[in-house]
């Protein structure tokens, strides 16, 4: 039996996502403020099951496809988020997001923005993507790391919403998985 | 082999399902731009196309619901099938000057629509715009009306209250009419299919209307069924759940035509508290040079400082949520429209009663001129007067500009004791959120305010100050920026003034953009024949009642009422029987009911005094020739 083309999956949830974010947007009470948070959400959805792959295969096995697309997906769906959370919710004016959130909670955010993208263009540019050594490689694990992280600060620690809280419970759920599955892969080689 | 075609056809369509995603972002930039001026308006004025034409978050129901609203619901606005009125003109909505009679469709809607309406395709309490057109009311609604004379109608005046728009019977009508579950998307659209067999959208525009239209109802009919715990029943037309079914209308929706309950909807919505107890009725006033060096503060009783904030409360109270409100258009459309009426007849023209009725003989010049000083004297010290060779009003008088206490002017209270009006400045204030240091002020003064009932032990009040400031924190997320129309408490640096405003309190600061005060305030007012009924309670139908020169009736007719250019006023048969009411006036204002009550205003001589000395009573018809002319 032929294989599904990896992109399927991560194209046809990339899609059901972004129609959630519209059409969802044109129901919720705010344009705006909905499709600025489902994107968050969905960005945090798309990204978990690379997130999944890397922390199970990263330095161990080459990441493929899987991850390279969701990642992707997941990097789109967060710059789709810039545009609804910085330029309608922000007018883009990004000193009003650090005069609002503080530099603690607004600097590592925009920092994933830049650190996602390059890893995004390192992802589709290097040959070596799936098995990417050196400079490269610690850039992949700077990435996964800091997603991870200010997809638990503001997905879990904020509490801005049921929807969010359960989106990070997930997230954590997902990620403390694939650190037992690596884990015992070690132990057992 | 099937799992390839099933990838296939998911490829498709997620493809499918992103291009239709980016179809419809498109879209949004398309629907949420403005009409272009010159197709709604024919002049440039910003202020009058924004008062006239301009959105102000007041959306009502789709274009092509109001297009057949006579044929689907037509039963949930008429008591009986016997008035051959339209259903605009039943409730007072002003007949478009460009109408020609034909069939309203989308594609004439903008001449067919009654005056004050507009057309834009935002979904009505959201901020999401779609390609289905809705409808909405902006200012002129209710802030326009016509003279009925002898010869007819005069044209629209912008600016004077519409004396017979009945805007609570009409809401209430509205939520009968949602709430008929016979009312569906799919019959609307049927209905005006066959109404304007020209205008087909195509099937694939047709499902989206068909879907957004039924998801406007849903969101409708459970707003309205939410309420029905807050709000009781629908009233009005058919209240025979509440009442006897030949209940008269006055005793089961009473505010009737040309008034409004602002404070119950303000109650409503600012505080989230019912607001049936509220009898603070109020005539739809007059929006003429309201200049802030004519009337610093504005409403009858002076609670509100600055005319956007004025604007602003009124769209709030009319339902316009604050997510509308902040849409640029409509924030825009409240600055430019109250921005225009601080000028509305001394830089916009309106016409002057001899122009309404020119074959009123001229009054006399001596008696014009004995009007002109008997006002001066008697009349000015709290209205300031007109110069009537310039033509400018001049803003000075001993007690102008002052809050005149209850006892003083001896006015129906309600207005101005209602349940919870000591809490409303504060939660309008904090209805907007501000940035910065005014959102800071926001939250610290609705601490206190919270602090201050514990230590009192007003638990229940410290609960609403405790919901409204996670309300302030809610908003605060939602607009990061701060609401465009949110507005600093005061004036100057200190507001402790503002702060310690309380009902019964005789001089409130000036600084202060909300206050609540339990007297009316002294204002100018020119034009004063455009202002009838009188008092702010609409309980005096005639300038010469008002001035005791005639009896004030104990109830009358009111509704289209025609105008008497002599008495400056409506003319309005007197009766205490509602059956006695002609088809086209048939609101029965009884006066002896609550909030209703003509008494007051015994300047500058009671009815008594006007009786006993003939001398008075030429005096006050001095006085009456020179209120004509102002």
């Amino acid at each position: 039996m032929p294989r599904a083309p990896a992109i399927t999956l991560p194209l046809a949830a990339f899609a059901a996502a972004l129609a959630f974010v519209v059409a969802g947007g044109v129901m919720a009470g705010d344009v705006a403020l909905f499709r600025a948070h489902a994107t968050a959400w969905m960005s945090a959805l798309m990204a978990m099951p690379a997130m999944w792959h890397f922390l199970r295969r990263a330095g161990r096995r080459p990441l493929g496809q899987s991850w390279r697309l969701w990642w992707t997906a997941g990097w789109l769906m967060i710059v789709i988020h810039m545009w609804w959370g910085l330029g309608a919710l922000h007018q883009w004016d990004a000193a009003s997001v650090f005069a609002r959130q503080g530099l603690a909670i607004a600097g590592p955010t925009f920092l994933l923005e830049l650190v996602w993208t390059v890893d995004v263009v390192l992802a589709w540019t290097r040959r070596d993507w799936a098995d990417a050594r050196g400079w490269a490689g610690a850039w992949h694990w700077f990435a996964w790391a800091l997603a991870a992280a200010c997809f638990f600060v503001s997905l879990i620690l904020f509490r801005n919403d049921a929807a969010s809280l359960w989106t990070g419970a997930l997230m954590l759920a997902v990620l403390l998985s694939a650190l037992l599955r690596r884990l015992a892969a070690m132990e057992e080689a | 082999m099937i799992r390839a075609i099933v990838n296939w056809v998911a490829i498709l369509a997620s493809l499918a399902a992103l291009i239709a995603s980016g179809l419809w972002l498109w879209g949004e930039r398309i629907w949420s731009r403005p009409p272009a001026p010159d197709a709604v308006s024919g002049t440039e004025d910003p202020g009058y196309r924004a008062f006239v034409h301009g959105p102000i978050g007041l959306e009502i129901f789709p274009l092509k619901y109001a297009a057949v609203i006579e044929a689907v619901s037509g039963h949930a606005f008429r008591r009986d099938g016997a008035d051959p009125r339209s259903l605009w003109e039943i409730y007072g909505f002003l007949p478009n000057p460009r109408a020609t009679g034909a069939p309203l469709c989308a594609a004439n809607a903008r001449d067919q629509l009654p005056y004050g309406f507009t057309i834009t395709r935002t979904l009505p309490g959201r901020a999401a715009d779609t390609p289905v057109a809705f409808v909405g009311l902006t200012c002129a609604a209710c802030h326009s009306g016509r003279i009925r004379h002898a010869g007819g109608v005069s044209a629209i005046i912008d600016g004077m209250g519409n004396p017979e728009i009945d805007v609570i019977g009409f809401s209430e009508a509205v939520r009968t009419a949602v709430l008929d579950p016979g009312l569906t998307a799919d019959r609307i659209l049927q209905a005006y299919a066959e109404q304007c067999p020209g205008d087909d959208p195509g099937p694939v525009m047709a499902a989206i209307e068909r879907w957004l239209i039924a998801a406007w109802l849903d969101g409708f009919r459970a707003s309205v069924a939410e309420g029905l715990r807050r709000y009781g029943l629908p009233r009005w037309p058919h209240g025979a759940e509440i009442a006897a079914p030949d209940t008269p209308r006055h005793l089961l929706e009473p505010a009737g035509p040309g008034r409004t309950r602002p404070f119950r909807s303000v109650v409503r919505v600012a505080l989230d508290l019912p607001g049936e107890d509220n009898h603070a009725f109020s005539k739809i006033p007059v929006v003429f040079e309201q200049r802030r060096d004519l009337r610093p503060r504005s409403q009858f009783d002076g609670s509100i400082r600055d005319p956007v904030v004025r604007a602003f409360i009124a769209a709030y109270a009319s339902g316009a949520a604050p997510v509308t409100l902040a849409r640029p258009e409509v924030a825009a459309t409240i600055r430019d429209a109250a921005r225009w009426t601080e000028t509305l007849g001394i830089d916009s023209p309106v016409p002057s009663l001899a122009e309404i009725f020119p074959d009123l003989p001229a009054p006399d010049p001596a008696l014009l001129a004995a009007g002109a000083a008997a006002y001066r004297e008697d009349c000015a010290i709290c209205h300031g007067w007109r110069d009537l060779e310039t033509g400018r009003w001049i803003a000075e008088g001993a007690l102008l500009h002052r809050h005149l206490p209850l006892d003083r002017i001896g006015t129906d209270p309600e207005r101005v004791t209602f349940p919870h009006g000591r809490l409303l400045p504060l939660a309008l204030w904090t209805a907007l959120p501000g940035a910065g240091e005014l959102l800071a002020a926001q939250r610290r003064r609705l601490d206190a305010a919270r602090s201050a009932a514990l230590a009192a032990s007003r638990m229940g009040e410290a609960q609403i100050w405790a919901e409204l400031r996670a309300r302030l924190d809610r908003s605060a997320r939602q607009f990061r920026l701060g609401h465009p129309l949110a507005f600093a408490e005061c004036t100057g640096p200190d507001c402790s003034a503002c702060a310690a405003e309380a009902p019964g309190a005789r001089a409130p600061d000036p600084a202060c953009a909300l206050t609540a005060t339990a007297g009316y305030y002294t204002n100018p007012i020119p034009r004063p024949w455009l202002r009838a009924p009188f008092l702010h309670n609409g309980s005096v139908p005639t300038l010469r009642q008002l001035l005791n020169l005639d009896d004030r009736p104990v109830a009358f007719c009111r509704g289209a009422n025609a105008y008497d250019p002599v008495a400056i006023g409506l003319i309005a048969r007197e009766t205490l029987d509602p059956a006695d009411c002609p088809p086209e006036t048939p609101f029965l204002f009884d006066t002896r009911l609550r909030g209703n009550s003509n008494a007051g205003h015994d300047f500058p001589f009671t009815r008594a005094e006007v009786l006993a000395d003939p001398a008075r009573a030429a005096r006050l018809e001095a006085i009456i020739a020179y209120l004509g002319r102002i």
